[in-house]
Formats: structure tokens, C-alpha cells, sequence
């Protein structure tokens, strides 16, 4: 990303040089303004320059392409072996679920989840957070709601309705922490995080559930027969001593 | 193509249906009706909207007797503080029933009229003694809401024939009733079981009760053997188990992407005795007026 703007940039300045009648590389920006360094009053807007550089491709816009081989990576996945190392700068996270699970009817509600993220530096820590909540949604649906049912062959659940993935009411309150350790690798110190927000909320959940219940689930998403089925052998084979919900008050 | 007919008198409506059966179907809030075009089920000629027929959107409270027009939106009854506090498993049925955007739309006939055996507003309305007011060509008459539904999607209404209102029993003292589901997730979800339960009392002594089950059988259900067994009981734990027992043996469940069939009979026998309970807590006067149940009235032992 910070080459790909790199390059961007490079492509500006020669449009502002070409204006100017300057060297691309006097071109410096700022104020949203291009201008040769030292003499700020013959400038010509960010906007502008972009403005030229699209009518001179045929309205095409400017586009700016980086990628990035991290130091001692010859290639980001061996073709013969196909192992490698797709980054070289990787997010952190822990996440904690607090759950509430209806022994009776085996249904989980997830009441709240912290997100603690160690994602480098945070460009845009609103956008951040973002990621991380939209990612942790996504975790709770997998934990818990989300499947593709199939009958005899033909899928059972052809919609967002029947698939069942969460809705506002069903993400529970989340709380997002961010822990900026600076990754000397990472582009201005970041790692990532746009992928780290939905892989631990599953698991989170899951030990929740053991947590409650004293059973282990074994399989998403915890539907509530399969939480009822898993409670039901455990009570029968006397690993769980029964807490029972009361149905008298 | 689908054309629509605008009667603006019920005479107009059910001689229109009359006339075109078969091929026309009534629309009301069309959160179901257009859905089921869309998606091939349904394929009408023409669409009979109901929107200008005369009082059908109306609701009235004449002493114990609630008339809910067939046309009141469930959002409007789900707002309604006098229906919460007398008719408490409508208004909780209304309230979970889709999405605010679907029930801003969603008629109480419509619900009805689609009989889909997950519906919210059948059991609710079943353990409030409704009776179905309906008019066709030749006249009109009225039936116990049991008796509207023949089976999934299937009404026992005839072609030129309308459900234009419900008369509910809605007592202002010494009764409360209840509606709770299980569901995968908290909105916009069909039930997989849905139960409802109304109690009156004398004292702390049942008198007369209802149970009503939903998503677990063709039809909505109402079981007798459930309630007869806490009648004359101040609702004893044992009690209000037997009774989900009973429930459960008098339902007839399916498996399909909402539950298998043996999960859903389970379910049955644990929310029917949690819907009696709170009904007979809001019939003695112990439950918080106001206070909604939780949705599937699962104890988080502060609010029982």
C-alpha cells in the first residue's frame, strides 16, 4: 500500500513538473498544492494534477501499484513445496467471550467480547476498530449461527434469512483494544488487521460455552440442538453434575 | 404481469375474489404475499389490496372483548401500552416477529392468513379465546382461530372469503398470559418453537388456562391436556412440567434446517412450563407490569 502511493505520487509529481516545466523530482506537495521546493506561489493543486493526469489517458484514472518482498524472501510461496511466508510483519490478537447458555434449550447468547489486537501501527484507528468489530461479527455467526444446510442434495438455506447470519441485535457489545507495537518491517510500523478480527471469536466463544456448561463443543456453528445433544450426553454420562435453570423460581 | 384491483367497500372485495378465484389472492402489509410471488410460489393475476376497505384497521376494547381488525399492522399492536398489559402474549408475539421494517408492513390478518405453522401471532392468539370474524359473498360468519388453519400455507377460508377481524378475550385483572420462542438468532428468524400460555386465577388458584404451541405441528396448536393440568393448582413446579409433557406429546415436529423433530418436542416441554409460569406470575400480580418476558423466558434468577 505505502509503495503503491509511493508510486502514485511519483506519476503526480510529473504531471505538476510537466505543468511547472520543472523536474519531477523538485516537486515537492503540500496543502494539498504541488510545487517545486522553494517557490511555493507557482503551485497547482493535488486535485488538478490528478484531474490532468486521467484527461491525458483517456479518462483512465491514476492508479498507483507497489508490492513489497520482504527482506530475505526470494518468493512468497515455494511452487515446488508450496510452503513460505505470506507476510512479514503479523497481527497479534486475544479475544475474551463472555457467554450466557440456556441449559434447557441448549441457545447461547453472547453477551460481551473484548478484542485485544497487537495490529502495528494504527493508520486509522477508527478504521481499525472497525475491521475488528466487523471481523468479530462475522466469528460470532460462525460460532454460532451461521451454516449451509443441505437436504437430500439441495441446500436448505439458499438466503442470508435461513443461513442465519447475525443481526445488530444479535452481536453482542464489543470492546476493541488496540496495541501498537511498532513492526520496523511494516509499512510506518503497521502489521495488519483486517483478516484477525473474525479468527478468534469462535474459539473465544466456544471456551465460554465450556466454561458455562462443563462441556467441550466440538463443532460450529452451536446451534442450539447440538448445545442441547452435547449437554443431554454429558448429563448422562455424569460429567456435568447438572446445574439446571430454575423453572420455579 | 400482476394487476391490482383497490375495492373500497368489503362487498366489492370478496365479490371480486368471488369472481376471479383462484386467480386473485388479497394483499394486506405484503411482506409474505410478495415474497411468495417473487420467489415463484404464489402466482396470481391479480392482487386485491385491501387498503381502502373501511375498518379494517381498526382496534377496540369493549369491556373483556379486544377486536383486532385484520389490517392492524403488527407494529401497532406490538406499541400498544393497553394491549400490553391485557392482551401480554399478542403484543410479546408482535414483538418479535421479524424486523421493525416488516412489521411496520405486516398486517395481524396477513400473519394469520398465510398459515405458516412457525407464525408468530396464532398462538398468541389462540390462548386469548380469538375467534375469526370472516365475510364472503354470502355473508358473513365466525369460527374459533383453530379453525382457520388447514395445514401449511392452507386456510379453511374459500375463495371469496376474508378474515376481517379477531375477537380476543382480554380480562383486566386476575390474568396474564405469555409468548416465548427458541430461535437460532434474536431477529428476523422463523421460530423453531414458539409457545404461548394464558392463566387466570383466583388468588394464587388457577381457574382456567391455555396452551398453544407453534413450528411444531401442520397447524397452530391448542392443548387441552397442557392447561387441564394445572387447573385447581397454584401452579406447582410438577405441575407446570406435566403440563410440557403433555404439550410435547401432543405435538408432531419435523426436522428441517430449524431443528430436528426430537429437539423441537424438547423444547416444547421446557418452554410451556417457563410461558405458564410467567402468565401465572402476571395473573397474581407478582410479575413487574411492563416488564417483558425474556424471549424464550429462560430464568436469569432475578426476574422469576
Amino acid at each position: 500500500m505505502k509503495a503503491a502511493a509511493a508510486d502514485a505520487r511519483r506519476q503526480l509529481a510529473e504531471v505538476a513538473a510537466r505543468q511547472l516545466e520543472a523536474d519531477p523530482r523538485d516537486i515537492v506537495a503540500a496543502d494539498g498544492q504541488l510545487f517545486v521546493a522553494g517557490v511555493p506561489d507557482r503551485a497547482i493543486a493535488i486535485a488538478e494534477a490528478a484531474r490532468i493526469a486521467s484527461y491525458e489517458k483517456s479518462g483512465a484514472l491514476l492508479t498507483g501499484q507497489g508490492s513489497y518482498v520482504p527482506e530475505g524472501i526470494v518468493t512468497m510461496i515455494d511452487p515446488e513445496t508450496k510452503f513460505g511466508n505470506v507476510s512479514v510483519a503479523y497481527p497479534f490478537a486475544a479475544q475474551v467471550a463472555e457467554v450466557e447458555v440456556d441449559l434447557e434449550t441448549g441457545e447461547v447468547t453472547v453477551l460481551n467480547l473484548t478484542a485485544v489486537h497487537d495490529l502495528g501501527r494504527a493508520i486509522n484507528p477508527m478504521s481499525c476498530e472497525g475491521q475488528i468489530e466487523g471481523g468479530a461479527a462475522m466469528g460470532v455467526g460462525l460460532a454460532l449461527s451461521e451454516e449451509i444446510v443441505m437436504f437430500d442434495g439441495q441446500i436448505a438455506a439458499p438466503n442470508f434469512h435461513d443461513y442465519g447470519m447475525p443481526t445488530a441485535v444479535d452481536v453482542p457489545r464489543i470492546v476493541v483494544n488496540l496495541v501498537e507495537t511498532i513492526d520496523p518491517r511494516g509499512p510506518f510500523g503497521a502489521k495488519g488487521v483486517g483478516e484477525a478480527g473474525i479468527i478468534p471469536p469462535p474459539a473465544a466463544i466456544a471456551n465460554a460455552v465450556a466454561d458455562a456448561t462443563g462441556i467441550r463443543p466440538r463443532a460450529y456453528p452451536m446451534r442450539p440442538w447440538k448445545v442441547k445433544d452435547w449437554i443431554d450426553s454429558a448429563e448422562r454420562s455424569h460429567v456435568v453434575a447438572g446445574k439446571g435453570v430454575p423453572d420455579d423460581g | 404481469m400482476v394487476d391490482v384491483y383497490v375495492p373500497e367497500t368489503l362487498e366489492e372485495a370478496v365479490s371480486f375474489l368471488g369472481l376471479h378465484a383462484g386467480a386473485a389472492i388479497p394483499i394486506a402489509g405484503g411482506t409474505d404475499a410478495l415474497i411468495d410471488i417473487r420467489t415463484g410460489r404464489s402466482m396470481p393475476e391479480w392482487l386485491v389490496d385491501l387498503s381502502s376497505v373501511p375498518r379494517l384497521g381498526d382496534v377496540e376494547l369493549d369491556g373483556e372483548v379486544l377486536r383486532l381488525g385484520a389490517l392492524v399492522r403488527i407494529r401497532a399492536v406490538e406499541l400498544d401500552p393497553e394491549l400490553g398489559r391485557r392482551a401480554t402474549a399478542i403484543v410479546e408475539a408482535a414483538r418479535v416477529l421479524g424486523s421493525v421494517q416488516v412489521r411496520t408492513m405486516a398486517t395481524v390478518g396477513g400473519n394469520l392468513c398465510h398459515a405458516t405453522p412457525s407464525a408468530e401471532m396464532p398462538p398468541s392468539l389462540l390462548v386469548h379465546d380469538a375467534v375469526a370474524e370472516i365475510a364472503g359473498v354470502g355473508g358473513r360468519r365466525s369460527i374459533p382461530l383453530a379453525e382457520l388453519f388447514a395445514g401449511p400455507g392452507r386456510t379453511t377460508l374459500g375463495p371469496d372469503e376474508l378474515l376481517t377481524s379477531l375477537l380476543a378475550r382480554a380480562p383486566a385483572s386476575s390474568a396474564g398470559s405469555c409468548y416465548l420462542r427458541q430461535t437460532v438468532r434474536w431477529s428476523m428468524d422463523l421460530a423453531g418453537v414458539g409457545v404461548s400460555a394464558s392463566v387466570e386465577v383466583d388468588g394464587t388458584v388457577v381457574t382456567d388456562a391455555r396452551v398453544a404451541l407453534a413450528a411444531v405441528a401442520p397447524v397452530p396448536l391448542l392443548v387441552e391436556a397442557a392447561s387441564e393440568a394445572i387447573v385447581g393448582t397454584n401452579l406447582p413446579p410438577e405441575a407446570a412440567r406435566e403440563a410440557g409433557r403433555r404439550a410435547a406429546a401432543a405435538c408432531s415436529p419435523i426436522s428441517d434446517a430449524r431443528g430436528t423433530a426430537g429437539y423441537r418436542r424438547e423444547v416444547v416441554s421446557v418452554l410451556v412450563p417457563r410461558a405458564l409460569r410467567i402468565a401465572w406470575l402476571r395473573a397474581t400480580g407478582a410479575w413487574t407490569q411492563g416488564v417483558p418476558a425474556p424471549v424464550n423466558g429462560m430464568s436469569t434468577g432475578e426476574d422469576l
